[in-house]
């Protein structure tokens, strides 16, 4: 745990994090390392890339592991400004090894994915992202493409397209002022201008990605 | 890509069409409405957003799966409100990826060459299909901008010869009408000077 924050060498507090990484692998340390490995959450705001990447990683291998849960260890709202502060240093290129590995460590909750998952589920998470953080939402949506395929992702623009139909016609009728998106869902109306961009921009971005792994083929 | 799958991927994609160009024409409607208004807020910066965003979206499509559309973009930019707008480059960039970049070059060098006519009458200007003022933050934006739609216009531009030569001919001659027009207005003024230059001595 002192190694992890050995300010004199970034390596060592890499080295450090992947053998915390070996010590989940053991079962019967996760007692220990449920109270411990909280110690270890900023170390994803480290100023060393290759460290950062460490603490992501580490975050997967907690996402295993059924007795800890990785929010545990650093909260939600750390993630989601690590996702911004990358996408900034990144200047909204894609492919930083930070982003991606965020956008897996986050994928299940904001997209996901499994025989039991519905669709409406996989909207009404992509719109409460959206709505709470539409910055980070941004960036792991750009980013989601290195995750999912094809398929989802054109499935995920779809959908997001009806829903944001479905708020127009909301708007226009009268009688029905809003729409509640699913069960004790946000409501979603076009009025909600706010919104409806990050929503339109979600789908340009989704459907760039699209097109650009359909050119490449 | 699989074929089957990218064959699945089209099927969730194809149907979108219809509902790009309602939400487009609903959020232009309440753009204008906003504008009209004279509310500067929030509303009319995302709207702003989602018509850039739903026009890329749209091309994504050939132009016959958005029946009507092009028509509808191409009249909206000869309407005079546009005048009231930022940034028409999104609906200019649609229209160039459908293959329109001649007729867009030659509404905005017409607009260009009868507002910078010497000897022009309102009915001139009248006749130009883009207000002026549109068809130069156009250029401007075409000439310098770095966003993606500003760089579709500006390469399909460049693409075609006959375009590139109609707009460069267009701002040299907006240009040289100018000078002239300066030149006189600059020279009357010093006659005007010199003559009570003149009498106060």
């Amino acid at each position: 745990m002192r190694h992890a924050y050995d300010s004199s060498s970034s390596a060592v507090r890499v080295s450090a994090i992947s053998a915390i990484m070996i010590l989940l692998d053991a079962p019967h340390t996760h007692a220990v390392l449920r109270a411990l490995l909280p110690q270890l959450g900023n170390l994803i705001h480290d100023k060393v890339e290759r460290v950062r990447l460490a603490a992501v990683k580490m975050l997967i291998c907690v996402k295993k592991v059924k007795d800890i849960k990785f929010y545990h260890v650093v909260p939600v709202d750390h993630l989601l400004a690590r996702l911004v502060a990358e996408g900034e240093h990144s200047h909204g290129q894609s492919g930083s090894p930070v982003i991606t590995a965020l956008t897996e460590l986050l994928l299940n909750s904001y997209f996901p994915q499994g025989d039991n998952v519905t669709g409406s589920l996989q909207v009404q998470r992509t719109l409460s992202f959206l709505a709470s953080d539409p910055i980070a939402a941004s960036i792991f949506y750009s980013n989601v493409c290195t995750k999912l395929s094809v398929n989802s992702i054109a499935k995920l623009i779809a959908m997001i397209m009806k829903c944001l139909n479905a708020a127009i016609k909301a708007n226009e009728d009268s009688k029905a002022e809003s729409t509640r998106n699913h069960k004790g869902g946000t409501s979603l109306k076009a009025s909600n201008t706010k919104l409806m961009a990050s929503m339109t921009d979600t789908i340009i971005k989704l459907w760039e990605t699209v097109s650009l792994q359909c050119v490449r083929q | 890509m699989r074929t089957e799958e990218f064959q699945s991927c089209r099927e969730f994609l194809y149907d979108l069409g219809e509902i790009i160009q309602d939400a487009y024409l609903y959020f232009m409607d309440m753009l204008f409405s906003h504008r009209e208004r004279e509310e500067v807020d929030n509303v009319v910066s995302d709207c702003q957003r989602i018509c850039a965003s739903l026009l890329q979206c749209a091309g994504m499509f050939p132009e016959h799966h958005l029946e009507g559309m092009s028509g509808k973009i191409m009249s909206a930019l000869e309407f005079k409100a546009l005048e009231r707008f930022e940034n028409v480059i999104p609906q200019v960039a649609l229209l160039c990826r459908w293959g329109y970049t001649e007729e867009i070059v030659q509404m905005i060098s017409s607009s260009l060459i009868q507002y910078f006519k010497i000897e022009s009458s309102q009915d001139d200007c009248k006749n130009a299909k883009m207000p002026v003022s549109v068809a130069i933050k156009l250029l401007s934006a075409i000439l310098e901008g770095a966003d993606s739609s500003c760089i579709t216009v500006r390469e399909s531009i460049l693409r075609s010869n006959s375009c590139f030569e109609n707009v460069s001919s267009a701002l040299q001659t907006a240009f040289l009408n100018v000078a002239n027009l300066l030149e006189s207005k600059v020279s009357c003024l010093l006659s005007l000077f010199t003559k009570d230059l003149s009498i106060s001595i």
